[in-house]
């Protein structure tokens, strides 16, 4: 992790100095996790796409404006959900919520005798069909590991708020995977 | 973390695996052409700011000289100052003519670019 850390502030250096390669290497680091946020908002790939693409120039164009006392990656994550939800504000379409009767306490690796591959697949799908708040908290807490508190941070949301999506996210999660495992 | 920010959520551990990875393979070159693109562009409309002020300069200079100093001059080389003054008046008008055509270009060529 310090290795990590240390590569990473070798690299804001270089970006801060304007040295290509360290545009590169942000590109690099983070272009999948920017594009796996944005759509969990979007919910549309050609958008998600354009969304990290401005995401990546606007952080760029502010790096002077980083104080560096929070991570890298909490003050990027803040810039692609902000931009995220624009774009979402802009279209005017945000998910209805199709899977509010989500009555279900089955565990799932009970109730579905399915690859994790299969899962895999199904839990990117449910990402889509899920309200973009509720999507991102999830995203955020278990692929990116982040706590309630650095959630909080990226968001802008209170840490009660986020607990609450976090528990109505993981219900309809299981509820969207249960519907979709009856139609398959 | 705690056990109230995390309980056990049965596709927890299957999220946590589920980044996707960018579409497109040629992002990164992408972004960083943009933002070539942009700081060429910021460079040019500094330039025209320039050339805006210069040429506001030019026209404001050209106006006193031929109102104001062209009419007291004594004959020069056997031309009256009036003469003069139609003669640095010319010059003048085809000065502006031309610079205001590059101006006009320049602004336009700068207008698709950003488009």
């Amino acid at each position: 992790m310090a290795n990590s850390n240390e590569t990473e502030s070798l690299h804001l250096r270089k970006l801060l100095n304007g040295d290509e390669s360290g545009f590169r290497y942000f590109i690099k680091a983070y272009q999948d996790m920017a594009f796996t946020l944005a759509v969990s908002i979007v919910k549309d790939d050609f958008v998600a796409q354009e969304v990290s693409q401005d995401a990546f120039i606007k952080a760029f164009r502010a790096i002077k404006s980083f104080n560096q006392q929070s991570a890298f990656k909490t003050w990027f994550y803040r810039i692609i959900v902000n931009e995220a939800f624009a774009r979402l504000k802009k279209s005017k379409k945000d998910i209805l919520l199709f899977y509010d009767e989500y009555e279900t306490d089955v565990a799932l690796e009970d109730s579905l005798d399915i690859n994790d591959n299969e899962k895999l697949e199904m839990v990117n799908e449910a990402f889509k069909l899920m309200p973009a708040n509720e999507g991102l908290v999830l995203r955020l807490f278990y692929l990116e590991e982040e706590s309630i508190k650095e959630v909080s941070a990226i968001t802008g949301w209170t840490k009660a708020n986020i607990k609450v999506l976090l528990h109505r996210a993981r219900k309809r999660m299981l509820a969207i995977i249960q519907q979709k495992k009856i139609r398959i | 973390m705690s056990e109230i920010d995390k309980p056990r959520f049965e596709l927890g551990e299957i999220i946590g695996r589920s980044k996707l990875s960018m579409p497109d393979h040629n992002f990164e070159q992408l972004v960083i052409t943009r933002l070539k693109e942009e700081a060429e562009l910021k460079r040019s409309r500094r330039y025209i700011g320039f050339s805006v002020v210069f040429f506001a300069l030019f026209v404001a200079l050209g106006y006193i000289v031929s109102t104001r100093f062209i009419a007291n001059l004594p004959p020069v080389a056997g031309l009256s100052p009036q003469r003069l003054k139609l003669i640095f008046q010319v010059i003048f008008i085809l000065s502006i003519l031309f610079r205001a055509e590059y101006l006009i270009k320049y602004y336009r060529h700068n207008k698709l670019d950003i488009s």
